[in-house]
């Protein structure tokens, strides 16, 4: 196990280090000057000959993508002298935009991404796995089909439509809600739980669907099996056939997408984000993307990245804890 | 893009036609996938007649209509539900007067155009790709494997901003074909892999082998006419899939560029007005649903047709 679990982690590590090359590699061979970027628009060359000597980008790229990594876990220092600008551990440079460390701005911005993702998941998995079982145990009923169609629509609904149609009803036409803003849960709970039930709602919508067609699927898959029916014949009452011998192995395929899910939402719901306009890791992204802020988003795609390769881990790990016969293969 | 078999192979050509005019068959008695087909034949219709529409109605997507919009109240359309008149049927954009209709359809184009060529790109390379895999197994098969789970494990939304971003110059509509095309084709990719692993064990292969087929008449006569099903299935999901990718990226500005129209970026032009004019962002918003869904439903309804275990 602890052999699976490193040879897992190297895998992981391996393709970390292939994203952050492919995104560097996008960066700094692409016609937009980063010298350019960091300056501004009123530059005199003098200036951008001095940031090019600053950010080592009169280095060849591989040296620089070395001094990056080694940024990364080592720390490093931009500039010589009196000017040298130290740069701490993880060191993933300074914005364009604001000159603070990027990753400063991507902690700073996480709690609201985690707030968004976890309400959201624990909202969807709730409602999605629900439909999903009824829907498998009245195969056919007026609620099955009720609940597919619903889900199918949830499915085709884009998030940033179901913002508007939301903050449209439930903020401009009802007032029952206040504009979505970034509150700490620590500040004022209700006030935080009060901002992000639209961002939840919105992107339960989708999810739910999607969890609820899967659920059903290995549900019924699971009802027909012999176990079940070897469970049924023990005498077993029928909640203990149900819960312990039908949805515990329906729900390991689920386990496997919530994992992947949950973590590219922690990442940064980019759209949902941009969407309500909350100050998340995806809104940084954004807004990145829009004044070209390379070093943001740079960061930011490794740290999105990072925490969907840490989520492929987890639900690996967790899958070869449940079943032996991933170790051996894996 | 669908793998089909060669068209020297007449019999097997016949048997093809008769599959596809029976699947067609089966569409069109089950109401929700015949209102499917039906939407989608009418969204193409629209797409494709943009021109018309606009002819017929006397606009164009880029005409401004100064006439059509109140300076007193701030730019909003004149009349009721955003402007809706016999002159402009979905009403115009607060501001700048343009016609939605005109826009709503031109942004049809965009959007079946860009999906359509996407779902080409990924599943000529996710058949091609996963069809060597699942063949050839072995080092074919790892080295194909990996890129694939590469490929999956990318934070694809991030990574295809950043990728058409650091390119300014090059062709927005083309360069969206490309980079939705590249980060699709694993899931089509794997799928094949996985059919074309359990067909190329099949005994009728073996068949072929014992009577000497080439490698190539294995693969090309063999093996691919049966990932036909799946490769359709499928493409018909990724449709859904790249127009909802589309109009996020044009939400978010990366997308389609102003002056061609495109329905995110219409949704994204519609946010500051939301409350005061909710037509604006409701009729692109409802194409773009009413065009996932129909794409969805389409798939689910192929998918039962071809495959009666699930069926359900």
């Amino acid at each position: 196990m602890i052999l699976y679990a490193l040879r897992r982690l190297a895998v992981a590590v391996v393709i970390l280090l292939v994203i952050c090359g492919a995104t560097f590699a996008i960066f700094y061979l692409m016609p937009a000057d980063p010298a350019q970027g960091a300056c501004g628009k009123a530059c005199s060359p003098e200036r951008i000959a001095q940031i090019r000597t600053t950010l080592g980008l009169n280095h060849p790229v591989l040296i620089q993508f070395r001094d990056y990594l080694a940024g990364i876990v080592a720390g490093r220092s931009y500039g010589t002298g009196a000017q040298a600008v130290t740069c701490p551990i993880p060191c993933l440079g300074f914005s364009f935009q604001t000159n603070e460390p990027v990753w400063g701005l991507l902690t700073e911005r996480l709690p609201v991404s985690v707030s968004i993702a976890v309400g959201a998941a624990a909202l969807w998995l709730a409602v999605g796995v629900t439909a999903g079982v009824v829907s498998a145990l009245r195969r056919g009923s007026v609620w099955d089909r009720a609940a597919m169609v619903a889900a199918l629509g949830g499915v085709s609904l884009p998030v940033y439509f179901t913002a508007l149609v939301l903050q449209y009803l439930l903020v401009v036409k009802a007032g029952v809600l206040p504009y979505p803003q970034a509150v700490a849960l620590t500040d004022d709970p209700v006030g935080w739980a009060e901002s992000m039930l639209m961002p939840w709602i919105t992107l339960a919508m989708l999810y739910a669907g999607i969890y609820a067609r899967i659920t059903r699927g290995e549900m019924l898959e699971s009802l027909g099996q012999n176990f079940v029916r070897t469970a049924r014949a023990k005498g077993l009452p029928e909640r203990t056939v149900l819960r312990r011998h039908a949805l515990r192995p329906a729900l390991m395929p689920i386990v496997t997408i919530f994992g992947m899910d949950l973590g590219a939402l922690l990442g940064g719901a980019l759209i949902t984000e941009s969407a309500f306009g909350l100050p998340g890791v995806g809104k940084l992204a954004a807004d990145a993307i829009n004044s070209a802020d390379q070093p943001v988003i740079l960061g930011v795609t490794l740290f999105a990245a990072g925490f969907v390769v840490l989520a492929n881990v987890a639900v690996d790990l967790v899958y070869a804890a449940l079943d032996p016969r991933v170790r051996a293969v894996g | 893009m669908t793998a089909t078999l060669p068209a020297s192979v007449p019999g097997a050509t016949r048997r093809a036609d008769r599959r596809e005019a029976s699947l067609l068959r089966r569409l069109l008695t089950q109401p929700s996938s015949a209102l499917a087909l039906v939407s989608v034949c009418l969204l193409v219709a629209v797409a494709l007649g943009a021109p018309l529409i606009t002819w017929l109605t006397g606009t164009s997507p880029t005409a401004f209509h100064s006439e059509a919009v109140d300076p007193a109240l701030g730019g909003l359309p004149r009349g009721a539900a955003g402007g809706i008149t016999s002159a402009h049927w979905l009403g115009v954009e607060p501001g700048s007067g343009r016609d939605i209709l005109a826009r709503v359809a031109y942004g049809a184009r965009v959007s079946l155009l860009i999906s359509v060529l996407a779902t080409a790109i990924s599943v000529a390379l996710g058949t091609a790709l996963g069809l060597a895999a699942g063949f050839f197994g072995g080092w074919t098969d790892a080295v194909i494997g990996r890129v694939m789970d590469l490929l999956m494990s990318f934070p694809s939304l991030i990574f295809m901003i950043a990728l058409i971003s650091a390119a300014p110059g090059v062709n927005r509509q083309l360069l969206l074909v490309v980079v939705l095309g590249f980060f699709g084709w694993p899931y089509v990719g794997r799928l094949v892999r996985g059919q074309a692993t359990v067909l190329a064990r099949g005994e009728f292969v073996a068949a072929a082998r014992v009577l000497g087929a080439s490698r190539r008449a294995l693969l090309v006569r063999e093996v691919l006419p049966g990932l036909t099903g799946p490769v359709l299935v499928v493409a018909t999901m990724s449709i859904p899939n790249y127009v909802a990718t589309e109009a996020g990226l044009s939400f978010l500005g990366i997308g389609v560029q102003p002056p061609t129209p495109s329905w995110g970026q219409m949704i994204a032009a519609a946010v500051p007005w939301y409350a005061a004019d909710p037509m604006y962002f409701l009729i692109p918003g409802a194409f773009l649903f009413i065009t996932v869904l129909a794409f969805n439903v389409l798939g689910d309804a192929i998918r039962d047709a071809l495959d009666p275990r699930s069926r359900r």
